[in-house]
């Protein structure tokens, strides 16, 4: 069986190499991450010392403390999902939930100094939108080549069988005395 | 839930410090954060009340360099210990890899390390996970403290599985690297994904 999920930055890598950024959401700082915070991919402008993982963290914590929230509002008023604002008229965070059909996937976006956050926001949500469809369509393709080919490489080995002390060890070099 | 990341080589990797209010969980990664060279640690997010109690969860990334080719990525959390934050411990647990336990050892905590310890039972069969297939590791911490309960008593009382179990004063650095290098050893031996 094929974990379609660890294929996912190489659609990540190919979409954002094909697809063309809009030039104002390519001036802030946005991040493709997954559900867990790992990020897939970014663009960051922010100008303080925090790396991509710990943004990464952040952006996934507030998404899912927000879902769990959301939880306790009747389900029947949401018709279309959900997306998260923490802004003022002219800065702030936005995040918007990529569907998949094998993975949640967030696209967090931190911006300033701007006149018609509106107009982003829209530009974030047709990136989300291109982006699961691209993936849908790739995944698609992918299964199809499959069943052509019937090479379904195993996925369920394990990938480090065993690991020695020493490899540990090496691992483990950077703790200063 | 680890990310094996093909194009880049790397994998990614989340533990959980899990265990009753001021147990040490925090104390935990601050020292690994403290100890750990500046090219492979990012910053430690910690979103705390004002006394510094932990609200939310803290995060330190952790790069550990390379193995057979992969780099290795392990993101650290912990959850915050008090008993009204079950709902936050239950999302730090989402797609969680690997568990450190850290019990008080102090004896008039027992009663909190094993309703933690139910709490994380029951949070990680809620989210599908089997705390017997797990990778996890039990640290006895505060063991300098003169109160402190038999390790006897702590592993008959919490390690019914007899994992991993190290001693550790966390705040003087004991136990703590020898911790985490097992619990990640576990993880990355539990990693699913085979090569291409």
């Amino acid at each position: 069986m094929i974990n379609n999920s660890s294929k996912i930055p190489r659609y990540v890598q190919a979409f954002f190499e094909s697809c063309e950024i809009d030039e104002k959401i390519n001036r802030f700082s946005f991040f493709m991450i997954r559900s867990d915070g790992v990020v897939l991919y970014h663009n960051n402008n922010l100008a303080n010392s925090l790396s991509k993982s710990s943004i990464g963290a952040l952006l996934s914590g507030v998404w899912q403390a927000s879902k769990a929230l959301s939880e306790f509002i009747p389900k029947e008023e949401a018709k279309e999902g959900y997306r998260l604002s923490f802004d003022t008229s002219s800065q702030g965070i936005y995040i918007v939930p990529i569907s998949t059909e094998i993975d949640e996937l967030y696209l967090g976006l931190i911006y300033h100094d701007e006149v018609n956050p509106g107009f982003i926001k829209n530009k974030m949500r047709e990136m989300a939108s291109s982006f699961a469809e691209f993936l849908n369509q790739e995944l698609k393709d992918h299964k199809a080549k499959q069943e052509l080919t019937n090479s379904v490489f195993d996925k369920n080995d394990y990938l480090f069988a065993d690991i020695s002390d020493a490899e540990m060890d090496r691992l483990f070099a950077f703790i200063k005395n | 839930m680890s990310f094996v990341n093909y194009v880049n080589k790397e994998v990614n990797c989340k533990i959980v410090y899990y265990g009753p209010g001021l147990g040490g969980k925090t104390t935990n990664i601050q020292y690994v954060y403290q100890k750990t060279s500046g090219d492979s640690k990012g910053n430690i997010i910690s979103l705390n009340t004002e006394n510094e109690r932990t609200l939310f969860f803290d995060f330190l990334p952790l790069d550990l360099g390379e193995i057979r080719g992969f780099k290795t990525r392990f993101h650290l959390y912990t959850v915050p210990g008090q008993v009204f934050y079950e709902a936050s411990r239950k999302l730090i647990l989402r797609g969680v890899d690997g568990v450190v336990f850290v019990a008080d050892s102090q004896v008039e905590r027992m009663e909190a390390n094993l309703e933690s310890l139910k709490s994380l039972e029951k949070n990680l069969v809620d989210q599908g996970y089997d705390i017997t297939k797990i990778p996890m590791v039990m640290q006895w911490n505060k063991r300098d403290l003169p109160n402190a309960t038999s390790v006897k008593d702590l592993h008959d009382a919490l390690n019914k599985w007899g994992i991993p179990e190290f001693e550790a004063v966390a705040m003087k650095g004991t136990g703590v690297f020898d911790t985490l290098k097992m619990i990640s050893k576990l993880v990355l031996m539990n990693l699913k994904g085979g090569l291409e």
